[in-house]
């Protein structure tokens, strides 16, 4: 394990996984605390390589055991979706008791069913990442979502659409081809499905109906959503790497319909059956960065922090993991 | 004189690029080769158009012609994105010598570059090249210094500069623009909409290739007289035709400020950051940004650059209020397939609002 002296700080974060998300997010997140870091990836030359740029990360090693986790660190898992479970369940194990897991949290209810439990069992605090809920247009649109259904009508449908503009970052990064569409399915949509479940409060939906076509540059999915008594949501989901998208989430009332737009400084337009021009909620610029979220869910890991995202309760992806699931099985079989 | 049908269209996974290569896809023996950094995109366009692709990054100095397939035009579609002015001037220089000595290497071969109408100060900039550096912002500087390089290198009668208006394709930053206005119902500045929008579409260059007619300066701008306000109205008139009703936005009236600057700023701000940014050390280029105070200047040049515009990532979105190109043309079937185009992309993305067309209960691009 490699070490540098640094002044001690009163909290250590151990990041797991030395990739973009650990680099342009949470390292920066720790500077802003003024906290200390190490970080941890099988591939130890990444590891030193953010070492060498930040002078927060005390210390580098290419095995979470090798560490030596106490109870009062906090780690954050930031290696790839499908090893978060895992990760997080090896941390457990070796003592940690503060654990931040990347969205999405877990892949399969499986996997969350075990890591509620490991932690419960340890007493440990598990959070995950979506900060997206901290947006404006995600705030107001939970705020008004009840006011809309009295006004509207029961919601009919949703659609969710995730693309963004000039940032071509995510698909460069990528060169699966057909078989990298779970990373989009699980990563990308992960925030918006989230965002979603966040606004209208759902549970679990029991799922059905599912329908899915994808490419490897596109992905189009169905499924209809059942909560208990409650009239059915016909949801879809779409997603391209080519084409650029709105970023938005789309609910269908039975008489208006509502838009929110996905991002920092993006607005929500309503419009109820008959209206000729859309109701408008202005967007308003969100000068608040990043890294300065992923700092409030740190401090949301110690009781500290007020903010509505400083704890993401990773229990709260299982609504939208059904959809997934139902997606991915859809998409498997060919339905 | 018809010239071949061989094209290289370098930065072909760009905005205009990929439009552009769809068009010349679509023409009779015609064969269309793609360059570009970004593989992910190339083996995408390759799929659906069928071109043979290459990764190639004509800025690095690596780059060899004598690799590159022989064809009848190159175009030029790139641009350095950098941050720092001298990387971007250094990235211009390599380009054009590449360029260069692809000329040189296929004797039959004639080289289109695409450039910019904001690089057009005044009148007399319509029918020459700039030949000097214009400083009013990053991306002008680059395009200037673009033209610049090849007034120095000119080949007579092999080379053809051409002038875009402002690109309007489903996702260009004008095109997705015009999409959130739509969507919104509104823009920030009302005043905007009855201004000249200097717009341009990308098949105007499409057809200049494929004429092979290639003067050695030309400025697309058979859409560039349309106002904001025609065009949206267009693209209504294109989504109404498909049964989606969307409100029209209220106009009003502005004066525009100076060429390529979408507001009333001093015009010598601009300029003078990237002068004292040009002073600075060129590792600010990787330098990264991940403190706060590194963030907070950075965001303080950018909204300085820009005249404080939110600009079209907000929404309702900032459309820009620019001084008009002059005789610009107002070509109706070139708008009326342009707005074809956006109307399609505004219902298969989503911009809809759902419920509002009591005839569509599902989702809007099922």
């Amino acid at each position: 394990m490699v070490l540098r002296m640094v002044r001690p700080s009163r909290h250590r974060v151990v990041v797991v996984g030395a990739g973009q998300v650990a680099e342009s997010l949470w390292l920066p997140a720790v500077r802003l605390l003024g906290w200390t870091a190490v970080v941890v990836d099988v591939n130890l030359s990444r590891a030193r390589e953010l070492w060498r740029h930040y002078w927060r990360v005390t210390g580098v090693s290419g095995s979470l055991a090798e560490v030596g986790l106490s109870g009062d660190d906090t780690v954050v898992v930031a290696t790839p979706p499908s090893s978060h479970a895992a990760v997080a369940l090896e941390a457990l194990e070796l003592g940690a008791r503060r654990i931040i897991v990347e969205k999405p949290p877990v892949i399969s209810r499986q996997e969350l069913t075990e890591l509620q439990h490991a932690a419960a069992a340890s007493q440990a605090a598990l959070g995950t990442t979506f900060v997206r809920r901290g947006w404006y247009p995600i705030t107001a649109a939970r705020e008004r979502f009840f006011d809309w259904r009295a006004e509207f009508g029961s919601l009919v449908t949703a659609v969710v659409a995730e693309g963004s503009p000039w940032n071509w970052g995510s698909v460069a990064a990528t060169t699966g081809g057909a078989a990298a569409l779970e990373h989009p399915l699980h990563d990308e949509l992960s925030h918006p499905l989230d965002a979603l479940f966040h606004i209208t409060r759902w549970g679990v939906p029991d799922t059905s109906g599912g329908r899915a076509r994808s490419s490897p540059w596109d992905f189009f999915g169905a499924v209809a959503l059942r909560f208990g008594d409650a009239p059915e949501v016909k949801l879809a989901v779409r997603f391209s790497r080519l084409a650029v998208l709105a970023n938005l989430i789309g609910l269908g009332f039975e008489r208006g319909g509502a838009v929110i737009d996905m991002s920092p400084y993006g607005g929500v337009r309503i419009a109820g059956e008959g209206e000729r021009r859309p109701r408008f909620v202005e967007g308003r610029d969100d000068d608040r960065s990043v890294p300065a979220r992923f700092a409030d869910l740190l401090l949301g890991m110690r009781g500290q922090g007020a903010n509505s995202t400083s704890h993401i309760d990773p229990s709260e992806w299982a609504g939208p993991l059904s959809v997934v699931t139902a997606l991915s099985d859809a998409e498997r079989t060919g339905a | 004189m018809s010239r071949g049908r061989r094209y290289l269209l370098v930065g072909g996974s760009g905005t205009v690029g990929r439009s552009v290569a769809a068009q010349l896809s679509a023409e009779p023996r015609t064969e269309v080769f793609l360059a570009s950094r970004n593989r992910v995109l190339l083996e995408g366009l390759s799929q659906r158009l069928g071109c043979e692709t290459l990764v190639l990054d004509v800025t690095s100095g690596a780059a060899d012609p004598c690799r590159i397939p022989k064809v009848d035009t190159v175009v030029n579609l790139t641009f350095p994105i950098s941050r720092h002015p001298r990387v971007a001037l250094e990235a211009v220089e390599k380009s054009t010598r590449f360029f260069l000595s692809y000329l040189d290497h296929n004797p039959e071969a004639r080289l289109v570059h695409t450039s910019t109408w904001v690089v057009m100060e005044d009148p007399t900039h319509r029918h020459r090249l700039r030949r000097r550096l214009q400083w009013t912002d990053g991306y002008v500087l680059a395009k200037s210094a673009a033209e610049r390089a090849l007034h120095r290198n000119w080949r007579r009668d092999r080379m053809c500069v051409v002038r875009l208006g402002n690109v309007v394709t489903p996702d260009s930053m004008f095109g997705i623009g015009m999409l959130r206005a739509l969507a919104a119902g509104t823009v920030r500045d009302p005043n905007v909409l009855s201004t000249q929008a200097n717009l341009c579409s990308t098949a105007e260059l499409a057809e200049v290739l494929v004429s092979g007619e290639l003067p050695p300066l030309l400025l697309t701008d058979r859409m560039a007289g349309w106002t904001w306000a025609e065009a949206l109205e267009s693209v209504r008139g294109a989504l109404r035709a498909r049964g989606i009703p969307v409100s029209s936005l209220e106009t009003g009236t502005v004066t525009p400020s100076a060429p390529g600057t979408p507001h009333s700023i001093p015009r010598w701000v601009p300029g003078l950051i990237e002068r004292l940014l040009w002073l600075t050390p060129v590792r600010l280029e990787s330098a990264r940004l991940d403190s706060p105070a590194k963030r907070r200047l950075v965001n303080l040049i950018k909204r300085v650059q820009s005249a404080g515009s939110p600009g079209m990532l907000t929404l309702p979105p900032a459309l820009p209020a620019y001084e008009p190109i002059a005789e610009a043309q107002r070509d109706r079937k070139l708008l009326d397939t342009v707005s074809a185009e956006l109307a399609k992309a505004f219902i298969d993305r989503g911009y809809g609002v759902p419920g509002a067309n009591l005839s569509s209960r599902v989702p809007c691009f099922t």
